[in-house]
């Protein structure tokens, strides 16, 4: 509390206390360490009101701490009622089953343990009666024991109203209530995407990791038929010795199990959303992810990936160690020879071609100092600036609409900013599948308070499903609907006058550029109606704040770049930037493809977008590392792939990059990779990509080494190392110390911190960041001053442009490439699926994730599908000008005649087997997105590709939360200042 | 030219088996090392003769003797007894002398004869008088018959 704060004064068991007014008086209570003890509430989740056990006495009133807030004058009385929340124990108690030091979750954090003790209980007053349902195992990743749920309804809330996927709820009406799925009884099968809240929040062992059962304690996997009597015993002996001598044995196996269980603070590895959370490990075993809610992105929210999407770092085709290419296979070999091999043959092929035969890729999966450490390989050691990585293929082209309008390439502000948006604009991104807790704050946001969503996308998928308004536009024609929206805007003299007059730069010239894009051409060429592009024009123009979000459906066109500045056009001439609740949003992709670029794995700038072209920037870094510095741009991704056709690039070196299946056109990528002189891969999987390679390096991934990441926010955030390296392999900024220091650079790193310190000493960008400054939890959103300021919010002041100013920038439209006609008759769109990332390299090693979603697919519409005779699991082959897959047929509502989708999730039949060379001239981004293929009938008939328990075929049941009247009103509940009528459940 | 290559691997990678029972034994050493339970097991390994000498030193008294066969039975006797009918008693012999202990503290006079026989129509107290008079009934004819 700041002293400028306003406070309440309040008596609380006679005692004056100041508080802030509106605080949830159950918390301060505890802050006041006042043992209240409370089960169903959650800092997180808010009141929920059902397990009664913060009663107290407010103004000579029993009521619920939770559901009270502080405000002056009031008197609170807590010991006058301790006999009623001990009997609202009681009654949780009748449903759950004392059994604590065999127990999972016996880990010091079981509300329901701790709630029991602190009450000072003894002994049951109502008898445990085990409910008539039996464990539910049938979801891959966790599971629900009735027997143990006190029916507190955290996870319904959690599920209804933080993940808004709205699956869970309470049959209170039941005799015996108990958490339903869908209003079913199975996990399985119902809308349940395993995002893992409703584990998270439970307080109990009622939901559980399946990770963890029979894991975690030091007898908790013991054989049934010895845990059964065990727990006979205990409750044969309770009568007698009481909850006492239990809690004390079950709390010194608590404490016995934290010499045997670590919790290290990790940052997911999957999107860029960056959610930051616990990881429990007993030496390699995994045993949970736990939100704690410290996570500035992501809080206690987590999806099925970060949550459960693990199982990778212990799968048997980890590589344990180095390889080199034989005549026939691969062979093993020391970590000596394998470096040595490396470090001879690119060191003889840049003496013999010079620099620029030489290239490096860094990896968006690895660490800001890995990123770091490549570029400075490449640009000290071999003196070229041919070094990229794969926000090339996906990011570069919002970064160039940023950089033309408002300065800086990143997004505006944070989620928060997204979450406190009147109105958000989600353009060519899934968000529920790419950035699935994102999203899960957007929808919270609109079931909660109202906030708008407008989509426009190809697909109606789940945010086009819950938009306020859905756009539809034609492919490739985004940059039209949003140019025309924008016209119409200032036509009808919507626009944001005073924001254009005092902060943006080149109106004139920008409107004359908007001539072309009237309505009606908007509505011929997008096929987007008038109305609605009207309908559009209104929301954004009279919304108080509109954030503006897109991703891959925008930037992967020949377009890509144009497209993302009329994004960001549209949202200067509204205003919509440098306070809270606005800005633009490109969604980045991977975990760390912010950071990659940021600390300088980027053709044609030094770490924190120093030019590498600028003289007073190279002899800053000159000074610093002691060695001469190219001066000219290097390479990008796809230039190099050309250089090798060239026959100018030689050698090249990549981490963590699956190229050989991600980049387009694997047919000229792969082709190019088998003409190198030498390859060399570094990865922790014999990848599709490390076939072609000469030396293949053992690496290591994020739970095995310490780092930082930078997720979509410019969040820089800490990963601790949760175990030791697999044995055999090296964390990346090991090897390449070590291959630095073999090339004659002994840069003597010993800990990833001292690299951070050396780049925050020559980045202005980062001046401030110091691994003290982000301890923990603790997070900074770059621009980071040297005091350690860091700017959550961009452009509050001005704009990251020499004038101060923002620019709307001029964009005309071109069509887009590899356009459908007679023979390839339809339009192929292609992204991800919530279970896999990416190409699936991590995720199709999570057996459960891989059980949810086998392969990839085709996604067919109905119509389309009846007109070709097609059924789902129907195999058909896809044959674009470049190439043929082979997949099988899902029919589905969610594309339209005409379209086709198909997940990239695959390495037997990759989407890039399909796609052009052609990208956008600004980016060099390839245009994964326009591809026009034919439809080949197979005339075989496969298993159905997406199995119908997924997700997608599930009926939500959507509630205000977990309805706690329906409880009040049981003819079993009264209030617990009375005991609880005989054959009463709850 | 480099085609693409296939790799046999040696061995599966261990996983969470690379954690091995040996790890686990060199981890539970430096504890013990750490915690000093090692230096003092030495030190009872080292000096056991000596160790086992005092300690039956110890034992070897009568009275050592006596408190490990007492121990014994009672733990053969409360073996035999109904936890519920012991807890009843115990609780009742608890209470019992918590009264007691409390009418001992008591500052008033002495009760004279007509109010101790006043307290015999209180069924409570009729009720402790025959237990304990059952309780020592039957341990006189026990201890008689020599059982």
């Amino acid at each position: 509390m700041k002293s400028s704060d306003p406070t309440a004064a309040l008596h609380v068991n006679g005692r004056m206390v100041s508080a802030l007014p509106g605080e949830p008086l159950v918390e301060l209570l505890d802050r006041l360490g006042l043992g209240v003890p409370h089960v169903c509430y959650h800092p997180a989740l808010g009141p929920i009101q059902t397990c009664d056990t913060c009663l107290v006495e407010i103004d000579g009133e029993l009521q619920r701490a939770c559901a009270a807030t502080v405000r002056d004058g009031m008197r609170v009385d807590i010991s006058s009622v301790h006999a009623a929340r001990q009997e609202a124990m009681q009654r949780l108690l009748g449903n759950h089953n004392l059994y604590c030091t065999i127990c999972d979750r016996n880990n010091g954090d079981c509300d329901v343990h701790n709630a029991t003790e602190a009450l000072g209980l003894q002994h049951y007053t109502y008898p445990f009666t085990p409910k008539p349902y039996p464990v539910d195992a049938s979801n891959p990743f966790y599971q629900y024991d009735p027997d143990q749920c006190i029916l507190c309804g955290r996870c319904v809330e959690a599920c209804q109203n933080v993940q808004v996927t709205e699956t869970l709820s309470i049959s209170w009406e039941d005799e015996h209530p108990r958490v339903k799925w869908d209003g079913g009884d199975q996990i399985e099968g119902s809308s349940c995407v395993s995002c893992g809240h409703c584990v998270t929040v439970c307080p109990c062992n009622a939901l559980m990791e399946k990770s963890m059962v029979g894991q975690a304690g030091h007898f908790t996997g013991l054989p049934e038929a010895v845990r059964k009597p065990s727990i006979a015993l205990v409750r044969a002996a309770e009568p007698v010795i009481g909850f006492d001598p239990i809690f004390a044995l079950s709390n010194a196996e608590a404490k016995m199990r934290e010499a045997s269980v670590k919790k290290t603070k990790t940052v997911c590895t999957y999107c860029g959303v960056g959610c930051s959370f616990d990881i429990w490990t007993h030496e390699r075993r995994i045993l949970k992810v736990e939100p704690t809610g410290e996570g500035p992105a992501n809080g206690i929210s987590t999806c099925v990936k970060g949550k459960f999407g693990w199982d990778f770092v212990n799968s048997s085709d980890r590589l344990t160690t180095p390889l080199i290419r034989g005549e026939a296979a691969f062979r093993e070999a020391s970590w000596d020879e394998a470096l040595d091999t490396v470090v001879r043959q690119m060191r003889d092929i840049a003496d013999r071609h010079g620099p620029q035969s030489v290239a490096f890729i860094a990896s968006s999966k690895c660490t800001n100092e890995e990123s770091y450490l490549v570029q400075k390989i490449a640009r000290a050691v071999f003196k070229t600036n041919s070094v990229d990585n794969c926000s090339r293929y996906c990011q570069a082209p919002a970064t160039i609409g940023l950089w033309r309008t408002v300065g800086y390439g990143g997004d505006a502000g944070t989620m928060n900013d997204i979450e406190s948006a009147d109105l958000v604009l989600l353009v060519g991104t899934n968000t529920a599948i790419s950035h699935p807790v994102l999203a899960a704050r957007i929808r919270a946001a609109q079931k909660k308070r109202g906030q708008q969503i407008v989509v426009a996308d190809l697909r109606e998928h789940e945010m086009a499903q819950r938009a306020d308004l859905f756009l539809r536009p034609n492919p490739g024609t985004d940059l039209i609907w949003l140019s025309a929206v924008t016209k119409y805007i200032l036509d009808q003299g919507w626009e944001n006058r005073t924001f254009l007059d005092s902060k943006v730069n080149h109106e004139s010239v920008y409107r004359e550029s908007l001539a072309p894009f009237t309505l009606e051409f908007a509505e011929e060429r997008t096929g987007i109606p008038v109305e609605t592009l009207k309908d559009a024009a209104k929301r954004i123009a009279e919304a108080e704040s509109v954030c503006g979000l897109w991703a891959m459906g925008v930037t992967q066109h020949k377009m890509g770049s144009d497209t993302s500045t009329a994004i960001s056009n549209l949202l200067l001439v509204t205003g919509n930037f440098g306070k809270p609740g606005t800005g633009g949003y490109p969604l980045r992709g991977h975990n760390n493809v912010q950071g990659c670029s940021d600390f300088g794995s980027i053709n044609t700038f030094y770490p924190g977008y120093q030019k590498v072209d600028a003289p007073e920037v190279r002899q800053k870094f000159e000074a610093t590392w002691g060695v001469e510095l190219p001066g000219e741009k290097g390479l990008n991704n796809r230039e190099m792939i050309d250089a090798i056709h060239d026959g100018t690039l030689k050698a090249l070196f990549v981490v963590g990059e699956e190229l050989s299946l991600v980049d387009a056109n694997i047919h000229y990528v792969q082709e190019a990779l088998t003409q190198l002189d030498f390859f060399a891969v570094q990865d922790i999987f014999f990848s599709t990509t490390a076939q072609f390679a000469d030396v293949v390096l053992a690496a290591s991934p994020s739970l095995e080494k310490e780092g930082t990441f930078v997720n979509t926010e410019r969040r820089i955030q800490r990963l601790y190392q949760a175990m030791d390296p697999l044995p055999g392999s090296r964390p990346d900024w090991v090897i390449l110390t070590d291959l630095a220091k073999r090339w004659g650079h002994d840069w003597g790193y010993t800990h990833p911190s001292e690299i951070m310190d050396e780049v925050a000493a020559v980045t202005p960008l980062f001046a401030g960041v110091t691994y003290d400054r982000l301890a923990g939890y603790q997070s900074l959103c770059w621009p980071v001053d040297a005091d350690g300021t860091d700017t959550p919010l961009l452009y509050t002041d001005e704009f990251h442009l020499p004038e101060g100013k923002a620019r709307l920038y001029p964009i005309a439209w071109t069509e887009p490439s590899d356009q459908p006609d007679d023979e390839f008759d339809l339009h192929l769109n292609n992204g991800r699926v919530l279970e896999h990332y990416h190409e699936g390299n991590l995720t199709y090693r999570v057996p459960g994730i891989a059980s949810k979603v086998p392969d990839t697919y085709v996604e067919v519409s109905t119509d389309l599908a009846a007109e070709r005779e097609l059924e789902t699991g129907d195999w058909v082959r896809l044959v674009s000008r470049r190439g043929a897959v082979r997949v099988r047929v899902l029919v589905s509502e969610q594309v339209r005649d005409g379209e086709l989708y198909m997940p990239m999730a695959s390495s037997t039949s990759p989407i890039n087997l399909l796609t052009s060379n052609v990208t956008d001239p600004d980016s060099n981004t390839p245009a994964y997105k326009e591809i026009a293929v034919k439809l080949e009938k197979l005339g075989e008939r496969g298993k159905r590709p997406l199995p119908k328990t997924n997700h997608r075929y599930g009926n939500p049941t959507p509630q205000t939360g977990v309805e706690v009247e329906r409880k009040w009103a049981r003819a079993d509940y009264v209030f617990p200042s009375q005991s609880r009528p005989a054959g009463g459940h709850i | 030219m480099a085609h693409p290559l296939g790799y046999t691997r040696s061995a599966p990678a261990p996983g969470v088996d690379a954690f091995t029972p040996e790890d686990d034994v060199a981890r539970l050493v430096r504890t013990l090392h750490e915690s000093g339970t090692l230096r003092a097991l030495h030190g009872l390994v080292a000096q056991f003769a000596e160790v086992n000498a005092v300690l039956l030193d110890r034992l070897n008294t009568e009275e050592g003797k006596n408190g490990l066969a007492n121990l014994l039975i009672l733990l053969r006797g409360l073996g035999h007894l109904d936890a519920d009918g012991t807890d009843r008693f115990v609780k009742a012999l608890t209470d019992g002398l918590d009264a007691a202990g409390d009418r001992l503290k008591n500052d008033d006079d002495p009760p004279n004869l007509i109010q101790l026989a006043a307290k015999l129509r209180s069924p409570e107290v009729r009720r402790g008088l025959d237990a304990t008079l059952t309780l020592i009934g039957t341990l006189g004819q026990r201890l008689g018959n020599g059982t």
